[in-house]
């Protein structure tokens, strides 16, 4: 059993990245849970503890004092960056995170999200892809929509963007004026000038409004 | 002009002294299917109790303190100049709230000094409060970017500690100097 202190024992173990991932098929019902699995039990306890022990380093960032925060967030994005499977971790964060009742907790999950380039975009995409609603659980989808924003997307990440600009959800929309603001640009631009002035709410349109400033500079 | 942007007149239209609160986001002020679900949607995102059972809040009575306040909460972020969500609370709106002074934990020592708790006997008791702020027709306010840039700007003049390593500089801050 690995240390309480030395996570990253857990990529290692088989210092096998590939190894392990093509030992075990894919499964994206195992964010939390690795899934029983008769040919390994020791190695799927293992996972899970590792799991359980990511949550503890992603409260610990959560909760950690202002002059230990950016030591806290390196160790995150470290900790999913070298994991076998980054994007299962980069979701377990965001879903942690979601559920936190701290005003900074978004913050903290797009923080760490923008520094994960191509996996926030990939993370995205998939949940995406499987019909995961976006809203459903929305403090969730700010994270990975704004995360997605940040993290330099590539064009089709840019049209995803816009595409939930149209999203019927507020929350969803709030979201994607902001990931938008932050992508910038003159396509950006266009897209909050037109929301600025034909979106139902007012709220979306003020917000539009707002971040069109950012978005010029 | 930093503080101009940080005016609490202009950005609730209240007078000073209130306290202001960090918001996650702001859509659901808006959204609701009636007023009574808008109230619990604001109390469960934005005042529910951390863990030792008290809301965080700063007591602000001059763009000044607000700007260092916004300037302080990022200090945790990425980067300084991130938009924030802010929302006011008036003292009055506070009914059976107790706001307790307490050190904050920013970078900036001066919104560190504003810095209180707010306690209630249980969770429901921002219910009234909550109920205050959309009688009132409060809003949370967006600092955006642009406006947060100037407001660090102004900060690394005052010598903040949110935008410098404060054990590797010996120079105190302007809180420090005592102007």
């Amino acid at each position: 059993m690995h240390s309480a202190t030395a996570p990253w024992v857990l990529p290692q173990i088989g210092s096998c990245a590939r190894g392990a991932a093509a030992m075990f098929p894919e499964d994206d019902s195992c964010i939390y849970e690795w899934p029983k699995d008769e040919r390994n039990s020791d190695l799927s306890s293992t996972v899970t503890s590792g799991i359980m022990e990511f949550q503890g380093f992603v409260s610990r960032y959560h909760r950690a004092k202002a002059c230990a925060k950016r030591r806290e967030r390196n160790r995150i994005v470290s900790l999913i960056q070298t994991h076998y499977r980054p994007i299962e971790r980069a979701e377990a964060m965001a879903r942690y995170l979601a559920r936190s009742s701290r005003p900074d907790a978004l913050d903290d999950g797009i923080d760490v999200l923008a520094r994960l380039s191509w996996r926030t975009e990939q993370l995205v995409w998939d949940r995406y892809r499987e019909g995961e609603i976006p809203g459903h659980e929305e403090d969730y989808w700010y994270i990975l929509i704004r995360g997605l924003g940040k993290c330099q997307p590539s064009d089709l990440g840019k049209m995803l963007i816009r595409q939930l600009t149209r999203s019927d959800r507020l929350a969803v929309r709030e979201a994607a004026v902001e990931a938008l603001a932050d992508v910038g640009g003159s396509e950006a631009a266009d897209r909050l000038v037109e929301i600025a002035r034909t979106d139902p709410s007012p709220f979306i349109r003020g917000l539009a409004r707002d971040r069109l400033e950012d978005c010029v500079r | 002009m930093a503080d101009a942007d940080f005016s609490i007149e202009a950005a609730w239209d209240v007078s000073s002294p209130c306290y202001v609160r960090k918001l996650k986001k702001g859509s659901h002020w808006e959204d609701g299917e009636s007023p009574s679900d808008r109230v619990d949607s604001i109390v469960e995102k934005d005042f529910r109790l951390d863990q030792d059972g008290v809301v965080s809040v700063f007591q602000v009575r001059s763009g000044v303190d607000l700007r260092r306040v916004a300037v302080g909460l990022n200090a945790t972020r990425d980067s300084l100049s991130e938009d924030i969500f802010l929302i006011a609370i008036l003292p009055d709106e506070l009914q059976g709230v107790l706001a307790e002074p307490t050190p904050g934990d920013t970078k900036c020592l001066w919104a560190n000094r504003l810095h209180h708790n707010l306690v209630v006997e249980r969770q429901s008791g921002f219910t009234s409060v909550v109920e205050s702020l959309i009688r009132a027709g409060r809003k949370p306010k967006k600092f955006t970017r642009s406006k947060m840039r100037r407001a660090v700007e102004e900060a690394r003049r005052e010598g903040c500690y949110a935008t410098r390593d404060r054990a590797t500089s010996s120079d105190p801050c302007v809180c420090e100097r005592g102007t």
